[in-house]
């Protein structure tokens, strides 16, 4: 019974921590935007070569926004323009935070070829946001205090999320060999499609066996130290620099850039107060 | 009475999700633990949709592949040229996320040809060629005649590099 207590305690203590997820999403929202945009043309490019037809009744149901292709593909862009543009207005509510989504997943499908992590992160995020809103209140039936409890969770759903992605990367390192003996970064540094020709660094074994264990111990302890409120902010510039890293040499702007707005979510709402 | 009954089912409410929250952290862990445990649409579901990465695995960074093009206009070849691999640098020398996509997308369909190939090496000419050839008819100056394809394997492990020709394909181009 006392452990019971105790959990409940931990779990409404989890639950009240105060996140800014109003603007972490509405950063989503705009991230989306900027890449619907920026992938305009390639869309174009892709959809000559790879006309998104459904044949199964539920691909159909799933990926009905496709449907808008069949006006062009302006038509999908300017309408999902218009939904994220409104959501980035008003308050986020279900049935906005569901367009999003429902339109993301039919963007991804749509730009198979050019995706990468950040549209699967990005996606997972979308997913659980459909919990997270508490707007419309449902005041029927004293449903508002479950919708409260239940966005909480979502929140927190976030958060462990971000923290399982970096073990599971930090994890996959530790267990192979290229990484733990630094030829890994050897490699990321020699390959025409990983290193920035415009800053060619000559790196010895020494210099690769470290930078591959920074990198390790950075992504394992990542997952750990989010979670303690008066070490989470070295963690989280840490992060911000490897991943402004994986930019710079590697390219890899678009999951560079999700993974530090993905942070937004970490940061308790007290610190806006004292910056 | 009433918000006694209502207080408690939403008690209740919270420590099942509270458990199924646990569940899910623990058999995240369990996966990220356990790289080869498969049990079937389950796990394949999770580690697809819910536990996305890793995004550098060793065959990832280990070798990639690039496509040279050289054409013929006229009776001369051209130097060759690796437009997926221009549209990186012009990535990595601007920023522009336009020329992300653009090089991911040059990628997509040589690589699309050579999984093909590689699946049935006797053949040369197959669907994904001529859609590659397709693709790549904007980077083929007006006039061309012919190209030459050169498909090469790079290779990085224990601190060396290796550069391999794999096929070399002439094709005329309508």
């Amino acid at each position: 019974m006392e452990l019971i207590n105790q959990v409940d305690i931990g779990v409404k203590r989890v639950l009240l921590e105060d996140s800014r997820k109003e603007l972490f999403f509405k950063v989503l929202y705009l991230f989306v935007l900027i890449k619907l945009w920026v992938s305009w043309a390639t869309l174009e490019s892709i959809v000559e070569f790879f006309p998104a037809r459904e044949y199964s009744l539920v691909g159909l149901v799933l990926h009905a926004p496709l449907q808008l292709l069949n006006f062009g593909l302006s038509a999908f862009v300017v309408v999902f323009s218009l939904i994220l543009l409104t959501s980035l207005v008003v308050r986020i509510n279900y049935i906005g935070s569901f367009l999003i989504f429902w339109f993301s997943v039919c963007l991804s499908k749509f730009l198979f070829p050019v995706l990468n992590g950040a549209d699967l992160v990005l996606n997972l995020f979308l997913l659980i946001g459909l919990v997270t809103p508490t707007f419309p209140v449902l005041k029927w039936r004293g449903l508002e205090k479950y919708q409260k409890m239940i966005a909480a969770f979502g929140v927190l759903f976030i958060k462990v999320e971000i923290a399982l992605i970096y073990f599971l990367s930090g994890y996959d390192k530790l267990i192979t060999d290229s990484w733990r003996n630094g030829n890994a970064i050897f490699s990321i540094n020699n390959l025409d499609f990983f290193s920035n020709p415009n800053l060619s660094i000559q790196l010895s074994g020494v210099g690769a066996l470290v930078i591959a264990w920074l990198v390790i111990l950075f992504e394992l302890s990542f997952a750990f130290f989010i979670w303690f409120e008066r070490v989470k902010k070295y963690w989280l510039v840490a992060g911000v620099l490897f991943h402004l890293a994986i930019i710079i040499f590697m390219g890899l702007l678009d999951f560079g850039v999700m993974m530090i707005l993905s942070y937004l979510i970490l940061i308790p709402r007290k610190y806006e107060y004292q910056v | 009475m009433a918000t006694i009954i209502t207080t408690m089912k939403l008690l209740k409410f919270t420590r099942i999700v509270a458990l199924l929250f646990i569940f899910h952290t623990v058999f995240s862990l369990f996966l990220i633990v356990s790289p080869t445990f498969n049990a079937g649409l389950l796990t394949s579901v999770y580690r697809k949709y819910l536990l996305p990465g890793p995004f550098f695995t060793k065959d990832r960074i280990e070798q990639s592949y690039s496509m040279l093009v050289s054409c013929k206009v006229g009776n001369t070849w051209l130097p060759v040229s690796q437009p997926a691999l221009e549209n990186y640098h012009r990535l990595m020398a601007t920023g522009n996320p336009k020329a992300m996509l653009q090089t991911r997308l040059d990628r997509y369909f040589y690589y699309q040809y050579l999984i093909a190939k590689h699946k049935n090496p006797d053949v040369q000419i197959n669907m994904e060629f001529e859609q590659m050839l397709n693709y790549y008819q904007n980077y083929f100056p007006v006039g061309t005649d012919s190209v030459k394809l050169i498909f090469v394997k790079k290779g990085t492990s224990d601190l060396a590099i290796t550069v391999d020709t794999l096929y070399t394909i002439k094709h005329g181009v309508d």
